[in-house]
This record gives C-alpha cells, sequence and structure tokens, in this order.
C-alpha cells in the first residue's frame, strides 16, 4: 500500500500528459510486480496471478487459532512440488501480515511431517503424489490449492483453472468439512462450485 | 417615513403585517438554509453508506479479477436512480469496471481519481471515493457519483410549500389585522372626532363614548372630564362675568353721582368762598391806603400779612376751581408744538424765579392735545423746577422728551431740593406737599392737576428724584399716526 502511495505522488507531480501517464502506469505495473521485467507468455502470466491470488485467499479464509503453535508463530504458505513461482510468490507476500502474523513461504519436494503444518498449501499440477497429500492434510486446518485439472474431484478444496483467458477458482465445499476452515461467503460467491 | 403621517388604522395593520412577514421570511430562510446543510450532509453521509455496502460486496471479485461479478454488483446501483456512475478500481488504480445510468460514455477517469477517501461536491454532482478493504487490506477503490437531483427535487418542494405559506400567511395576518386594529383605532378614532368637534365648534358639551377599560378608555374618562370641568369653569366664568359686569354698572353709576355731587359741592364752596375773600382784600387795601398813617408800623406788618394770605387763599380757590373744572373739560386734541409751548412757558416765569437758572430746552416733537390744558402741565413742572432749584448756586433745568414703546416721554429735570422717593405716593395728591410752606411756597394742587391732565390723555406720570439732588418729571402722551416726526 505504501508502494501504491508513492506512485500516486509521483504520477501527480508527473503532471497530466497521455504519454506520461502511460509511462507511469507501466512503471507502476514494474513497481508492484517486483521490480523486474513482467513475464511475457500468457503462462507466467497466470503463475504471477496464481500468487496473488493465494495471498489474497488469506482475506477471506478464516483458520482455527489452534493451527497455530503460539502468537508469535508465523502464516505459512507451503509450495510442494515443483517451484514453478520462482521468487515471484516471496515477493508479493513480503511485509504483509495476516492477523499479525508474518508470512513465512516454505518450499517442499516430498511429503513431509511439515506439510501438514502449512496452513496454506499450494501443490503443483506435476506433483505426482497428488492423493497422498490430500489424504495426509485430510481434517486439518489446511487450506489445500492446486492447479490439477482432477484436484478437487480428489477432494482437494481449491482449484485453479483457466476459462476464457482467466484465472477462475474451484471450491470442493465439503472437502473444507471438519477442517475448521472458515470460508467467507464472498469466496464461495465467486467461486466455481464443485458437484461431484 | 411616510407611516408616520398616515392614519393609526394604517399603522397599526402595517406593523402587523410588516412583522409576521418578517419573523415568516426569518423563519423560513433559517429552516431552508439548515435543509440545504443537513440535506448535503445526510445525501453525503447516505451515499457513502451506499458506497460501504457495494464496497464491501465487491472484495472478493477484485480481489480474484472476476469482472462479471463486479459487474453485476454494480448494476444493483440501477436501482437508485440518482447513481449516475460508478466504478471500481483495482488495488493498482486502474479501471476495473465501470456502471453507468446512461447510454452516454460518463466521464469516468481511467485512473483513480487523486482526491481519495471521504466525498466531495463536483460541479452539482456529488463523488464519494470507498476504499475497498478485505481485513484492512486494500483491494482497490469505489467510485460513486451521484447528482443531487435529489436536493434540488426537496428544495423546490420546501420552496414552494414556503411561498404557499407565507402567501396564505399574508392573507391571514392581513384579515386579522383588520379585525384586529379596530379594538384600537376606533376609540382613537371616537376621541379624535370628539376633539375635533370640540376645537372646531368650542362645543365643550359633547362627550366621546368609552369602549372599554383600556388606556384609550382612561383617556377617554379623563377627556371627557377635562370637558366637564371646563364646561363648569366656563358657566362659572359667564355667571361672574355678569355679577361683575353688573356690579361695575352699578359702581360707576354711584362714583358717577357722588362725583358730581363732590365736583358742583366743591366748585360752589370755591365760587362762593371768592365772594367774601374779595371784601377782606378788597377792604383790607382801603384799610391800608386810607388810615394807614394811623396803624402804625406794627399795624401796617399785620394788615400786609392778612392781603399777603388773602391772595395765597384767592390762588387756592383759583386753583382748585380749575381742578375740579377740569373734571367736566373734555380734551380737544389739536396739533401742538412743544418746543415752542417750553419755549414760551419758560420766558413767562423765568422773571419770578430770579433769572439765573440755566434753562436747557431739546428739540421735542409735535403731539395732539389740549393746547391749554399741555401749557398748563409744562408751565406747573417749569414752575416747580425753577422754584425747588431756585436755592441752588447754578440752578439748570432741562426739558425734553424721547419716544419709548410708542410713547412719547417728556421730561423736566432740575438739579434742586429733590424729594423722598419714600413719600412718592403723596406726590400727585390734592393738597398734599412734601415741603412746607416756609421753604417753598405753594398750594399742593399744581401736581394733581398735572396728574389729571396726563390721565385724561391716556398717558402716564412718574417722577425720579434725590433728596438735595434733584427731581425729574416725566409724562407720556400715546403717539398718533398723523403726528409729524421730528426726531429720530
Amino acid at each position: 500500500m505504501q508502494v501504491l502511495m508513492k506512485i500516486f505522488s509521483i504520477s501527480r507531480i508527473a503532471g497530466t500528459s497521455i504519454a506520461g501517464r502511460f509511462m507511469l502506469s507501466a512503471a507502476m505495473v514494474l513497481v508492484v510486480t517486483g521490480m523486474r521485467p513482467p513475464l511475457q507468455s500468457p503462462e507466467s502470466r497466470a503463475t504471477q496471478v496464481k500468487a496473488v491470488f493465494l495471498y489474497n485467499f488469506t482475506q477471506f479464509i478464516g483458520w482455527p487459532s489452534s493451527s497455530f503453535d503460539d502468537a508469535q508463530s508465523p502464516f505459512v504458505i507451503g509450495v510442494l512440488g515443483q517451484n514453478t513461482f520462482g521468487t515471484y510468490l516471496s515477493e508479493v507476500v513480503e511485509n504483509e501480515k495476516v492477523n499479525d502474523r508474518p508470512i513465512t513461504i516454505k518450499y517442499f519436494s516430498s511429503i513431509t511431517p511439515e506439510v501438514g503444518e502449512c496452513e496454506i498449501l499450494f501443490i503443483d499440477k506435476s506433483f505426482p503424489a497428488m492423493k497422498q497429500v490430500i489424504q495426509s492434510t485430510h481434517g486439518k486446518p489446511v487450506l489445500t490449492v492446486s492447479d490439477h485439472e482432477h484436484f478437487t474431484k480428489q477432494a482437494g478444496i481449491l482449484r485453479f483453472y483457466i476459462e476464457g483467458g482467466k484465472l477462475r477458482i474451484e471450491i470442493n465445499q465439503e472437502a473444507t468439512a471438519g477442517s475448521g476452515l472458515e470460508v467467507s461467503s464472498k469466496l464461495l460467491r465467486i467461486a466455481t462450485l464443485y458437484k461431484p | 417615513m411616510l407611516l408616520r403621517h398616515s392614519p393609526i388604522k394604517r399603522k397599526i395593520r402595517w406593523v402587523i403585517l410588516l412583522t409576521s412577514a418578517a419573523v415568516l421570511l426569518f423563519t423560513f430562510s433559517a429552516y431552508f438554509v439548515y435543509e440545504v446543510v443537513t440535506f448535503r450532509q445526510t445525501y453525503a453521509r447516505q451515499l457513502s453508506v451506499l458506497a460501504k455496502i457495494v464496497a464491501n460486496n465487491s472484495t472478493a471479485a477484485l480481489a480474484f479479477n472476476i469482472e462479471e461479478d463486479a459487474n453485476e454488483i454494480l448494476l444493483a446501483l440501477k436501482a437508485e436512480k440518482h447513481i449516475l456512475a460508478a466504478a471500481l478500481y483495482d488495488k493498482h488504480g486502474n479501471l476495473f469496471t465501470h456502471y453507468s445510468q446512461s447510454d452516454a460514455a460518463p466521464s469516468l477517469p481511467r485512473h483513480l481519481p487523486q482526491k481519495q477517501g471521504s466525498h466531495h461536491f463536483e460541479d452539482s454532482n456529488l463523488v464519494v471515493l470507498e476504499p475497498v478493504t478485505q481485513n484492512n487490506n486494500a483491494l482497490g477503490m469505489l467510485y460513486l457519483k451521484s447528482d443531487m437531483d435529489a436536493m434540488y427535487d426537496r428544495l423546490r418542494l420546501y420552496a414552494t410549500i414556503g411561498s404557499v405559506v407565507i402567501a396564505l400567511s399574508f392573507v391571514v395576518a392581513y384579515v386579522l389585522s383588520n379585525r384586529l386594529q379596530r379594538s384600537i383605532s376606533r376609540p382613537v378614532h371616537a376621541l379624535t372626532r370628539t376633539a375635533k368637534v370640540v376645537s372646531e365648534q368650542k362645543d365643550y358639551s359633547v362627550r366621546a363614548l368609552k369602549s372599554g377599560n383600556d388606556e384609550i378608555g382612561y383617556l377617554t374618562d379623563a377627556f371627557n372630564q377635562m370637558l366637564a370641568e371646563i364646561q363648569a369653569q366656563n358657566e362659572r366664568i359667564q355667571s361672574f362675568n355678569q355679577e361683575l359686569e353688573l356690579t361695575i354698572e352699578k359702581r360707576t353709576h354711584d362714583l358717577e353721582a357722588v362725583n358730581k355731587e363732590l365736583e358742583a359741592f366743591s366748585y360752589s364752596v370755591s365760587h362762593d368762598l371768592r365772594a367774601p375773600l374779595r371784601s377782606i382784600n378788597g377792604f383790607s387795601r382801603i384799610l391800608l391806603e386810607d388810615h394807614g398813617h394811623v396803624l402804625g408800623e406794627e399795624g401796617v406788618q399785620t394788615l400786609n400779612t392778612i392781603m399777603r394770605n388773602g391772595l395765597r387763599m384767592g390762588q387756592l380757590i383759583d386753583d382748585l376751581l380749575a381742578f375740579s373744572r377740569l373734571g367736566k373739560q373734555s380734551v380737544t386734541r389739536l396739533n401742538l408744538d412743544m418746543t415752542s409751548i417750553a419755549k414760551t412757558v419758560t420766558e413767562e416765569l423765568k422773571g419770578q424765579y430770579g433769572n439765573k437758572t440755566e434753562v436747557i430746552i431739546k428739540q421735542m416733537p409735535q403731539i395732539q392735545g389740549d393746547s391749554s390744558m399741555l401749557r398748563q402741565v409744562m408751565q406747573n413742572l417749569v414752575s416747580n423746577a425753577l422754584k425747588y432749584s431756585m436755592k441752588k448756586e447754578r440752578p439748570v433745568v432741562e426739558i425734553g422728551s424721547f419716544k419709548e414703546h410708542g410713547e412719547h416721554v417728556f421730561y423736566v429735570k432740575d438739579n434742586g431740593a429733590g424729594f423722598n422717593m419714600e413719600y412718592y405716593n403723596k406726590l400727585f395728591g390734592v393738597f398734599q406737599r412734601l415741603h412746607n410752606g416756609g421753604e417753598f411756597e405753594g398750594t399742593g394742587v399744581g401736581l394733581a392737576l398735572v396728574h389729571r391732565i396726563i390721565t385724561k390723555h391716556n398717558g402716564r406720570i412718574w417722577a425720579e428724584a434725590k433728596e438735595n439732588e434733584g427731581a425729574t418729571f416725566y409724562f407720556s402722551i400715546p403717539s398718533t399716526k398723523n403726528e409729524t416726526m421730528l426726531y429720530e
């Protein structure tokens, strides 16, 4: 947010010429997307959006206090399997907090006990043991997210999919039952509900 | 102010009308201002509440980039006809989606307007910017633009109601004031009418009708009381006057009779006294001429004293006769040159008093009066002046005149014995003398005679004196129009 304000103050000083505005908005994208040239391919653009969505989930889902060891425990976002985000995810969540908890990103290549202690777990679609992951986090306050085509079918909670060139969300409401997670009705409104 | 000279009736009506109009206008203006202020506030608040609801609903749409959903939310604003346009901007200030009431392209900024938070008035529109946040996390901004037609509609309605109310109130006030002013103006009018009758026709028998027990009623009572008083006094004065006239008539009549009697008496007495006196004087002279040598010196002297006193008595009788004759004489008015009269009189008298007096005769005017009478006055006054100043070393007598209050005032001034002002009131009485006969001769009739003559000429006589320093006698004759002015 601070960054945003800075941009506005710059645009105010820079005047009103259209070219100037355009340059500025381009620069703004640069700044917000992590101070590097934007990735060109639609796939990498989708990855960026996924990263932002992952962070945005923290605003629309409630975790029970039992999922944290103590008041100082960080909010953990785990990435299981191949890391397609690069450093992008960590840049998105940098300096952001969830209920005063700093956000930590952990990368896993295999299923460890720690995987079940994440608050959000993103499983790359290339990860082979999807079923095991879902089983190991079942009943725990872990929001499982994946872009795997059959993720919700396999009782995963959230699934990313592309429709009309846009990234959409599908939710399996049954999968959240017993996990202690509280999904905001606002999220339910805009998400596609999975029906078996 | 024009109102000052208009009748009370109109004054009261205007006072009531203007007061009520002022109060109404003031009250209404106050309400109007209050309405404008509060309506703007209320409207801004309402719009901002609406913006909060919309913003709160569009968080997820913004967070997960669902345009259709955002559109749907904004479309709900259609129900509010005053919303001209609405737009959602994303976190980065880019236009995400928008809604506009009319098909005409709304003048929505491509990027987030710089003015952030709260609301502001743009031309005649209200613009509200509401941040879209979820759990204190900024997701974007909602832009709402509403016209103020609601306010104008309301103000127009308010103004219409106000105008109608004011107009109606004015009519009611007019009718009421017409009714109410009567209770004040009618008694005042009645009182004025009565006062007019009294002052114009001098009719003190009319009475004003009392209408109530207020100040005007009190005024009416007081007025009637005054009228009654004046009427009673007038009657009393009239009867008193009649009585007085009768008394005066009677007294005058009595007085005239007595006066006539007295004058006849004194005339006959004086006249009858002359015959024996003439015998006394004649036989005394014969005695002195024929038998003087027998009588001896002492006898002659005694005889001389008898003759002198006889002559004096004759003089006294002459004076008295003149005085009483004056009562019957009427004044014959002729043009008289007072200067020449004074000169002649002085010439005649100077020798009698030893010629040593310096007599100054100033220029005096011509007046109208009785020639012999005024000659008598001048003679008496000048002879008095010469007589009483005779014993001074350098006796000076001045005769002159001046004009004062439309009268000619003449004076005869000497530097002789004068007299004590204490005895002033005895000065003009008959047989009244302030000096004894041994010192200055005289009968005591002269000044009384002068007084009588001047009074007959409608003039006044008075004197100023100081013992041993001299006396000044003044007499005035009213000036007439056709006399010749000889001095300024």
